[in-house]
């Protein structure tokens, strides 16, 4: 009897607790978002910290979640078509953003829901960039305040370049004889150590960027990399091309030889497909003599290489032209999932952490005095004691990149050829006339699937070089392009760009 | 008894099965499966023009038929050599060892894989550098995938096979084994009077249920193990990696559900020419 007693106290205890607590819950919006990359080891910290504001400043909590660089092409569709428990994702024109726009997975963003819930954030964006996010008229992004002023560039070690005697490289086509160097001298080094996911084509671009007039590249599906259909970006007629035409197939040939010579020579590892650790991850752990990124996203690893005492010298790889299309407002964004729960408090929530000072700050480099903090000459600096290796949350890392980086101070890790690679990257920009341009494979669905499947199979070889005889492996590249019927795919991207370019009038 | 297995069919199999009309619509979230609209065979013209159709079917035909053959085989032996071992100890340590692959993902064999074979400081080619000879390209050669392959695919499932076989091995009546050591019959007449004539059964259904899955590749393992290494795409890409490759961008329900279509067709096919063939030469081990 006295055990019967016992148990039901437990029970209606239990009940109560948990009456009490669903009570509780139900006040508290509870917010999911997803950002892509690997969560940093410090991120439950911040996520402690960022909830402890947002629950008194709008009563909400918020947990992040990761999609991962090697899984991205297939879990980011993934996690909006199965609609549970997100309210808010990262987005970009590089990441989908047109696809699953068109595609009915994002909630639509008004103008007049931005100055009711984002008013911070409505005064923060020139008004140019509500117009770029257009999908069928519609806009469904909320796009950064600062797109990056950033280009690609490739980093070499300066110091190993000084000690072999090799002179000052300018242009990516010139490094030839450093690769060499790294080759005879450095045992434990591989001079181009690629991965399989972003470094397969990009010395292969960067190779086209100096042989090739400028050109913008149409991505006809978020797993192939471009140099398919392209586009001269300093035409205001928006001349448009393949890379079966010329003057990008004399450049397209001419990058694959230079790849092949260099393949050939034991430059680049042989087998990229395999590899799974990004250049600029092996550089920076003295395992590469090159790394492939941009101006941006090298800074997260500048510290690093400084304290393991190399001398990082950042190159920009522009067109040959000497310009790099400017970011679109598009290229770092966020957007709200079309079955979030809460648009609004979702929306709230997004207004501070991008341009609250103490929310950006917080999401962007971690806690103060224990990831980053404020040096006495005004610039941001890691706490003493700590290295840029131990660091658990590294500036940039966490994959907010939508938020207004002109809040903040300047990174104390720029080293004096940083400040001015940076200075001189207004001097490079340029508005591309094909920015806002949205291409919509709807039509030529069938079409699309079998080009990324050729492409995968016959053009990922031509980039790294790995063919024994680069003009015959272009002739099958091109007759198996014709074969999976390019020609209707560039009709179609022809039609769209000239309503495109009417549209503009 | 029959009530759980037949509810448990009906839910995981014949209702989501509607799901086939997907293969002939023009797929949308906002419509799903059933409200999006129908476009008749568009999505197959994707899979059957792509050029690769013929190609990736015999392989993957091709694949199963010696991965069958060879699970089969290899299992049926490794149970045999087993039940034949007399040390309890080491039966138990062997039997352990032969099934822990097959708790290992495919992914983290792919980087056993990789470690062992890559070009710059794999195993083997820092052995034979070591020996002095030159070093291998493993990744670009598709001859050494031929053998490769079906090792990797024998080393992680033999173990689970063997346990099938091994399970009706030990249910045989010892009074068999007595009745021929009586008759004089030494370990290996036994093997092959007593032990194969009585395992056949288990042998035929095990097989049979293979032949139901013949089309559908071991996705897991070429997706790992190859991934979109285009110097050995001919030689390996099945119809579940062209099908992945060709759509994991644009994530287009409609085309993905008309090759898995294709490939259910096939394998009906082929399970109704085989079994057909079983009935007519012992119809008491026919699946039906």
């Amino acid at each position: 009897m006295k055990k019967k007693l016992l148990s039901t106290v437990a029970v209606v205890a239990l009940v109560c607790t948990m009456g009490v607590s669903g009570l509780w819950a139900e006040n508290e919006t509870h917010l999911t978002g997803y950002l892509l990359g690997s969560a940093p080891s410090g991120l439950n910290d911040v996520v402690a910290a960022l909830n402890q504001k947002l629950k008194a400043d709008l009563n909400a909590t918020m947990d992040i979640n990761y999609i991962g660089w090697n899984e991205l092409s297939s879990k980011y569709p993934l996690v909006l078509a199965a609609g549970e428990n997100i309210d808010w994702i990262f987005t970009a024109d590089w990441c989908q953003y047109m696809t699953q726009a068109a595609r009915g997975a994002f909630k639509e963003i008004t103008v007049a829901d931005v100055q009711k819930y984002m008013p911070k954030h409505w005064a923060a964006t020139p008004k140019q960039s509500w117009g770029q996010t257009k999908v069928d008229g519609k806009g469904y992004m909320i796009t950064t305040a600062t797109p990056d002023r950033k280009v690609t560039v490739f980093v070499i070690r300066g110091d190993l370049r000084k000690k072999y005697g090799i002179p000052p490289v300018t242009k990516f086509s010139d490094l030839g004889p450093y690769l060499a160097a790294v080759k005879k001298n450095e045992p434990s080094m591989v001079p181009m150590n690629l991965d399989s996911g972003f470094d397969v084509s990009s010395p292969f671009g960067y190779a086209m960027n100096d042989f090739a007039p400028p050109y913008w590249s149409l991505q006809i599906s978020p797993s192939t990399s471009g140099f398919l259909l392209v586009g001269n970006f300093e035409d205001p007629a928006r001349s448009s091309y393949s890379i079966l035409e010329e003057p990008y197939k004399a450049a397209f040939v001419k990058a694959s030889k230079l790849m092949k010579k260099w393949y050939d020579l034991g430059y680049v590892n042989k087998n990229p497909f395999a590899n799974t650790v990004r250049s600029l991850d092996s550089f920076t752990q003295g395992k590469s003599g090159v790394a492939f990124t941009n101006s941006v996203n090298v800074q997260a690893n500048l510290k690093q290489m400084q304290d393991s005492g190399f001398d990082p010298e950042i190159i920009p790889a522009v067109c040959s032209t000497g310009h790099y299309p400017a970011d679109a407002f598009t290229n770092n964004g966020v957007a709200i999932a079309a079955s979030s729960k809460a648009p609004e408090k979702t929306m709230q929530a997004l207004d501070l952490i991008m341009e609250d000072p103490a929310y950006d700050y917080l999401v962007y480099f971690g806690i103060e005095g224990k990831n980053y903090v404020i040096t006495k000459d005004g610039k941001v600096g890691l706490p003493e004691g700590v290295s840029a290796e131990q660091n658990t949350y590294p500036p940039d890392a966490a994959g907010f990149w939508f938020t207004n980086k002109d809040l903040f101070k300047p990174l104390a890790s720029w080293s004096e050829k940083y400040l001015a690679l940076k200075k001189m990257i207004p001097s490079y920009l340029y508005n591309s006339t094909f920015t806002g341009f949205a291409f919509t494979p709807d039509k030529v669905k069938t079409e699309v699937a079998n080009l990324t499947n050729v492409m995968t199979q016959y053009a990922n070889p031509l980039y790294i070089g790995a063919v024994p005889d680069v003009d015959k492996a272009f002739a099958t590249y091109s007759q198996k392009l014709k074969a999976a019927n390019i020609d209707k795919v560039e009709t179609e991207m022809k039609a769209q760009i000239s309503a495109f370019s009417s549209a503009q009038k | 008894m029959f009530a759980p297995v037949a509810l448990y069919f009906i839910i995981f199999a014949y209702v989501p099965m509607a799901g086939i009309v997907v293969a002939f619509k023009e797929y949308n979230y906002r419509g799903g499966i059933f409200g999006s609209p129908w476009i008749g065979f568009e999505n197959f013209k994707f899979f059957f023009g792509s050029g690769k159709a013929v190609q990736v079917t015999v392989n993957t035909l091709l694949y199963n038929v010696v991965f069958l053959a060879a699970y089969s085989f290899f299992s049926i032996l490794v149970a045999i050599l087993i039940s034949e071992m007399t040390g309890r100890w080491f039966k138990k340590v062997s039997q352990t060892i032969l099934f822990l692959p097959y708790f290992i993902s495919w992914v983290t064999v792919s980087a056993f894989v990789y470690n062992i074979f890559n070009f710059e400081y794999g195993l083997v080619n820092t052995f034979l550098k070591s020996i002095g000879s030159e070093p291998i390209n493993i990744y670009s050669n598709p001859s050494w995938w031929y053998f490769i392959l079906p090792l990797f695919y024998i080393w992680k499932w033999v173990g689970f096979g063997s346990v099938l076989y091994l399970a009706t091995i030990s249910g045989i009546d010892q009074e068999c084994y007595e009745a021929a050591t009586i008759d004089g019959a030494n370990a290996f007449q036994k093997i092959w009077y007593v032990t194969l004539p009585l395992i056949r059964p288990t042998i035929v259904i095990l097989v049979l249920l293979g032949v139901g899955r013949i089309m559908r590749g071991e996705f897991d393992m070429f997706y790992q193990l190859i991934g979109n290494n285009g110097f050995l795409m001919d030689a390996t890409d099945i119809i579940d990696t062209l099908v992945f490759r060709s759509l994991v961008g644009s994530q287009d329900f409609g085309m993905a559900s008309a090759a898995g279509l294709y490939q259910s067709v096939l394998c009906f096919v082929i399970l109704m020419v085989v079994n057909a063939f079983v009935r007519r030469y012992d119809e008491s081990q026919a699946l039906f």
